[in-house]
C-alpha cells in the first residue's frame, strides 16, 4: 500500500507516470471501442461527464448515431503541440480525451493549452470537446483552475472522474455473454487501480477478536 | 456475527497487535547488544500520510543498525559500512501474514553523509527492500533474496537512494517472534547477512 502512495513522489523522477497513463488509456478506452458508441461510452458520458459549459453537455446529448465511431490513440500534432491520449470522432462531434493518472501534470495550464490547440488543428466545422479524465481528488481542482481560460472559448471543456467511469460501467448495455465479459474485465481493471468510491463497509470477513499478535 | 461486531473485533485485534509491536520495537531499540550493534538513529522510520487512507495506519516500521565490527563510528554518526534494517511489516497487500524483514543495504561510502535519518526517509529503505519501481529482486537461495536496480536507470535515481548499490534480504514471520526468541532470531539473521559478499 505504501508502494501505491510512494509512487506519487517517486514518479517525479522518471516518466514512469506517462507509461502508466498510456497503459490505462489503451486498456480502458481501447476496450470500450468494441462497443457501439450509443450502448457503451455514450452511456457513461451522458450520466457522468461534467461541464460548466452548456455547449459541452448539449453536444454529448445531441449524439444519437447508430453508425461506427472512430477512436484514435496518441494522435500526434503536426504542429508539435504533442499528443492527445484519445481522439473520438462521432457524428459531427470530436472529443479529445486527456487522461491524467497518478500525479496531476505539474503545469496544468500548459498541457491543457496544448490540448485545445490540437483540437483546433484537427477540427474545422465540428463541435470540439475536450474531456479531462482523472481521479476524483484531482479532476475538479484542475478543471476549475482552467475552465474559464480563453483557450476554452471554442473548445468546450469538461471532465469525468475515473471513479464515476467505474460506476458508469454498470450503465453499459450488454447484449452478448462476450460483452458481459468485456465489461467485467474493465471493472476489474479499474478496481485494481483503486477507482471505487465509497460503497458501504465490507462485512464478508469474520474476525476472531481473540487472535491478535502477542509479543509476550 | 454482525457487521458492527466484526468491525469491533477487527479494530481490537489491530489495536492489541500494535501494542505488541510497540513492545517489540522498544526491545529492539533498548535491549540490543551494545558491544556489537550501533544505532545510527534512535527513531524508527515509518510512513504516514493524512491525504490518503493507506497512510492513516502505520504498516511498516523500520529500525536501523550498523555492526561495530565493521568499523569505527565517524564524526557524522555513521560507520563506513553496510546499514542493516529490521522492518516490521503488517501491510496486508504485502504478504499473506505480517513479516519481519531483515536486510543489509550496501551503500558504499557513507563518510559524506549527514548525521541521522529523518522518519520521512522511510521510502529510501522501503522501496529497495520491497523491490518497488526502480528495483528488481532475485532469490539467492532458499532464505536470501538480492535486490538490485532495474537496467538503464539514470544516475539521479541512484543518488536519490543515497547511492545504494544493492540489498540482501531475509524474512521471519512476525507470529513466530516473541520476547523469548526475538534477539536470537533477528540478530542471527543480521550476522548471516554480514557474511555475504
Amino acid at each position: 500500500m505504501i508502494a501505491e502512495i510512494n509512487q506519487k513522489t517517486c514518479n517525479a523522477m522518471l516518466s514512469h507516470t506517462e507509461s502508466l497513463e498510456d497503459e490505462l488509456t489503451g486498456d480502458f478506452f481501447g476496450t470500450l471501442r468494441y462497443f457501439p458508441y450509443m450502448r457503451g461510452l455514450h452511456k457513461i458520458l451522458l450520466k457522468y461527464a461534467v461541464s460548466y459549459d452548456k455547449a459541452f453537455r448539449s453536444a454529448i446529448e445531441g449524439i444519437s448515431t447508430d453508425e461506427y465511431f472512430d477512436m484514435e490513440f496518441w494522435k500526434k500534432s503536426k504542429n508539435n503541440y504533442g499528443e492527445m491520449d484519445a481522439f473520438l470522432s462521432v457524428e459531427n462531434v470530436r472529443i479529445g480525451i486527456d487522461n491524467v493518472y497518478r500525479c496531476p501534470p505539474f503545469d496544468d495550464n500548459a498541457q491543457l493549452i496544448r490540448d485545445a490547440k490540437m483540437m483546433n488543428e484537427w477540427c474545422e466545422t465540428e463541435e470540439m470537446l475536450l474531456l479531462l479524465v482523472a481521479r476524483e481528488e484531482d479532476t475538479r481542482k484542475i478543471y476549475i483552475a482552467n475552465c474559464r481560460k480563453p483557450h476554452f472559448q471554442k473548445v468546450h471543456f469538461g471532465y469525468i472522474t475515473w471513479e464515476n467511469i467505474f460506476l458508469g460501467l454498470d450503465l453499459i448495455e450488454t447484449q452478448t455473454r462476450y460483452e458481459e465479459i468485456i465489461v467485467k474485465d474493465l471493472r476489474e481493471l479499474l478496481k485494481a487501480k483503486g477507482f471505487m468510491s465509497f460503497d458501504g463497509f465490507d462485512d464478508k470477513t469474520n474476525i476472531d477478536g481473540g487472535l491478535y499478535y502477542d509479543f509476550g | 456475527m454482525t457487521l458492527g461486531e466484526n468491525l469491533h473485533n477487527a479494530f481490537d485485534v489491530v489495536f492489541k497487535t500494535m501494542q505488541s509491536i510497540e513492545k517489540l520495537i522498544l526491545k529492539l531499540q533498548n535491549e540490543i547488544d551494545d558491544e556489537c550493534y550501533y544505532k545510527p538513529t534512535e527513531r524508527f522510520l515509518r510512513y504516514g500520510s493524512e491525504k490518503d487512507y493507506r497512510g492513516w495506519v502505520n504498516w511498516s516500521f523500520i529500525l536501523l543498525y550498523q555492526r561495530k565490527a565493521d568499523g569505527d563510528i565517524m564524526g557524522n554518526g555513521w560507520i563506513n559500512a553496510p546499514v542493516y534494517a529490521v522492518e516490521i511489516n503488517v501491510d496486508p497487500e504485502n504478504t499473506t501474514e505480517p513479516i519481519i524483514y531483515i536486510a543489509r543495504y550496501n551503500f558504499g561510502d557513507t563518510s559524506t553523509w549527514a548525521s541521522g535519518v529523518s522518519p520521512a526517509s522511510h521510502n529510501i529503505f522501503y522501496n529497495p527492500l520491497h523491490a518497488q519501481y526502480y528495483f528488481v529482486e532475485k532469490k539467492l537461495d532458499d532464505s536470501t533474496t538480492i535486490i538490485m536496480y532495474k537496467d538503464g536507470l539514470p544516475d539521479k535515481v541512484k543518488s536519490a537512494f543515497w547511492n545504494l548499490k544493492y540489498v540482501y534480504r531475509k524474512e521471519l514471520k512476525l507470529a513466530n517472534i516473541n520476547a523469548g526468541n526475538y534477539k536470537a532470531q533477528i540478530f542471527s539473521a543480521i550476522e548471516d547477512l554480514s557474511k555475504l559478499k
